[in-house]
């Protein structure tokens, strides 16, 4: 016996506004639970589940210890993400050209074929040299490499006179594009980075889980329009709240 | 005492205390679970065109019912050879389509496809009457039960391969020409809808795929297409904490004890850029109980020592294999059996079944695992066998977590016997294959509905 159904009443009463209006249908905890029992989940998958979000973060270790304990086979090779996380780590903490070393080493197409990634990590390299105050080296690299990028694109233009407009301000805090300076810019670079080369591996740059919760609380939203029934509100305990009647 | 559990068991949510017999009911064999997987969405298809209901007066379908051909005179507008298929278009499924193949124009290229009812009056184009759709070849309009059509793409003729689809998902009907989506219309309409063709005209001649042959049209990635759409609608809800991810990981990793992925967990998120990833201000999960005891514990049935499990839960929880005609006790025993075939120690094998197997023999909730786990003394290479998943990891993976739940459930502060049995991940999972499932029960059982294997299986497909 699968996952008993509803089964389907007056169907066209459920559609016709009039109804809308009177009292929903009300699912019981005991019947809600029943169905839950009824539901069949393998471990393995949910194993799966849980190796592709530590792979896709990028929990290497944990990835190894994982495939050991569970038995698991980890969906790419998990050196990939040692390499990942490296090239990672570099723009995190400021070092673009080993980032861009890495990525190379890594797949030389990567940065080929995306020439807006190749940007970002360029503009990344730019607002380095400001922050650290290497002004005639600032100056040079973006005349050198950045111009001829900003010929070809709009977007790209643009970016590149708010970064240069940093060198323009002594102090950056009155600049309006200072959050350029902020942690922030480097950790969005840092994922597109992330991004690329997981889409680079034939890999899908976000994680399942993350995806999946958002389903269950979507789901929950628009079973709610229909039906009261048990809703978990809560993921972190995932204990089922009473239907409100 | 054997006799009382048994009585508690037998009733479904009995109690307060840990049904152990639901441990033994997540036991299925591999086979088991894909005829599970291909139950729950099953459904009729269409597959040819219905010789019964169809306006034979003006048409004549092939013996082979998967073309139709005018034979009227095309005196009015009653008299069009219309052809529904012969089931409905399902409906658990994102997407339905068919295609038909002008072979003949014939006089006038009145051919056309589309959807009608059980109720569509058999001697009508489809569009023509109300609850209809169809989209027709010699203007190239669709007619949705009005009285004239809309312009809606290009005319048809001989030579021409003509699609017709229901989008359940965004609750549309679409057509296309050659392969091409030529466009789609809200879906109106009600009931069961009927793959249908009509033919008009002295000569028409149509030919239709209810996908026994490859389709024109590229319709995996049109699903696909469709899926990324829905996936971005969810994926725009936002969550309350955004990296609950993070502790719903770590509370999988307590609950079945992989202390050692949880130390490595630990470890990377300390060390980590602190912005990006906390668990929040929250309480440890109850969890913890016995972590370190429950790693070993695993360690050892997933190494086939079953011997050093016994004793083990014998010194650290002797409440657990008390009951020696308990579920763990049985999963356990039948468990030292198999690795003692996975030996070859056939002998030992025998004489171990006989002192501890036996008695099992008369409960009905082990009898498929028990059966089987026995009948692997039948294979000379039992690996090879049928039953050789018996010998694979997962079963013992199984039996591990068996253990692991009973081991929880002695936790005196222990609130919700749940918990031993389902770790969070699993009632959110749980949760959401049963709303995905009652909403399409309330949508008219359209579109699919949420199943982990498939979406753990189709994240890797997507990788090939």
């Amino acid at each position: 016996m699968f996952l008993s159904r509803i089964v389907l009443r007056d169907l066209d009463s459920i559609d016709s506004p009039a109804s809308m209006a009177s009292s929903k249908k009300v699912v019981t905890r005991d019947e809600w639970e029943r169905k839950l029992r009824d539901v069949k989940i393998r471990k393995e998958d949910m194993n799966r589940l849980v190796m592709n979000f530590l792979v896709t973060e990028g929990f290497v270790d944990a990835a190894d210890k994982f495939r050991i304990e569970s038995g698991t086979q980890p969906e790419i090779d998990l050196a990939t993400i040692t390499d990942r996380m490296e090239v990672k780590k570099a723009v995190q903490s400021g070092n673009v050209q080993e980032a861009i070393e890495k990525i190379n080493d890594l797949n030389p197409t990567i940065l080929d074929t995306n020439p807006q990634l190749y940007f970002h990590l360029q503009q990344q390299k730019l607002i380095e040299l400001i922050r650290a105050g290497k002004i005639s080296e600032a100056l040079e690299f973006a005349q050198e490499e950045l111009a001829p990028r900003g010929e070809e694109n709009q977007t790209f233009l643009e970016e590149i006179e708010k970064t240069v407009a940093l060198l323009v301000f002594e102090d950056v805090k009155n600049c309006p594009y200072g959050e350029l300076l902020d942690v922030s810019q480097r950790l969005k670079t840092a994922s597109e980075v992330n991004a690329a080369i997981l889409t680079s591996q034939s890999h899908e740059k976000d994680p399942k889980l993350p995806s999946l919760l958002k389903m269950l609380l979507w789901t929950q939203n628009q079973l709610d329009e229909k039906v009261a029934y048990p809703r978990i509100d809560d993921f972190a305990t995932a204990e089922l709240k009473d239907p409100s009647i | 005492m054997v006799a009382n559990q048994e009585a508690e068991a037998g009733s479904p949510g009995a109690g307060t205390t840990v049904d152990p017999m639901r441990l033994a009911s997540r036991w299925r064999c591999p086979t088991e679970w894909d005829r599970a997987a291909a139950e729950l969405d099953a459904e009729p298809l269409p597959s040819e065109l219905n010789t019964v209901n169809s306006s034979g007066l003006f048409a004549v379908v092939s013996t082979d019912k998967l073309s139709v051909r005018y034979l009227g005179s095309h005196n009015h507008g009653h008299d069009v050879g219309v052809v529904q298929a012969n089931r409905p278009a399902p409906t658990r499924r994102p997407v339905y389509y068919f295609e038909m193949g002008v072979k003949n124009a014939g006089y006038k290229g009145q051919t056309s496809i589309g959807f009608t009812t059980d109720s569509f009056k058999m001697r009508r184009q489809p569009g023509w009457e109300s609850n209809s759709c169809g989209y027709h070849g010699d203007d190239g309009h669709l007619y949705r039960g009005q009285g004239k059509g809309e312009s809606f793409g290009p005319k048809f003729t001989s030579g021409d391969t003509i699609g017709a689809g229901i989008n359940y998902l965004s609750q549309e009907l679409f057509f296309t020409k050659n392969g091409s989506l030529v466009g789609a219309v809200p879906k109106d309409l009600k009931g069961p809808l009927y793959p249908t063709v009509a033919v008009h005209s002295q000569g028409e001649e149509l030919t239709v795929n209810f996908g026994k042959e490859p389709f024109c049209f590229d319709i995996e990635g049109y699903i696909l297409e469709e899926k990324m759409r829905q996936q971005s609608v969810t994926d725009k809800v936002k969550l309350e904490e955004p990296n609950i991810s993070h502790w719903i990981v770590r509370s999988y990793l307590l609950h079945y004890g992989y202390q050692d992925t949880l130390n490595s967990f630990d470890l990377a998120n300390a060390t980590d850029p602190p912005a990006s990833r906390q668990n929040g201000h929250r309480e440890p999960p109850p969890e913890i109980y016995g972590l370190s005891h429950r790693k070993l514990l695993r360690q050892l049935i997933m190494s086939g020592d079953i011997d050093t499990t016994f004793k083990r839960l014998g010194e650290w929880y002797p409440q657990v294999i008390k009951d020696e005609k308990s579920v763990i006790c049985f999963l356990l025993h039948s468990q030292r059996f198999i690795e003692y075939i996975r030996a070859e120690q056939l002998e030992d094998a025998v004489k171990y079944a006989r002192a501890n197997l036996a008695s099992f023999l008369t409960h009905k909730a082990f009898e498929g695992l028990l059966k089987e786990s026995v009948a692997l003394l039948a294979y000379e290479k039992p690996a090879e066998s049928c039953i050789g998943y018996l010998l694979d990891a997962p079963q013992r993976e199984f039996v591990a977590d068996a253990v692991n739940a009973a081991v929880l459930s002695t936790n005196p502060a222990m609130k919700d016997p749940e918990s031993c049995l389902y770790s969070c991940l699993e009632r959110l999972l749980r949760q959401l294959t049963v709303c995905s499932f009652e909403r399409r029960t309330f949508n008219n059982d359209q579109g699919d509905a949420f199943l982990l294997h498939k979406e753990v299986r189709s994240c890797e497909r997507s990788r090939r």
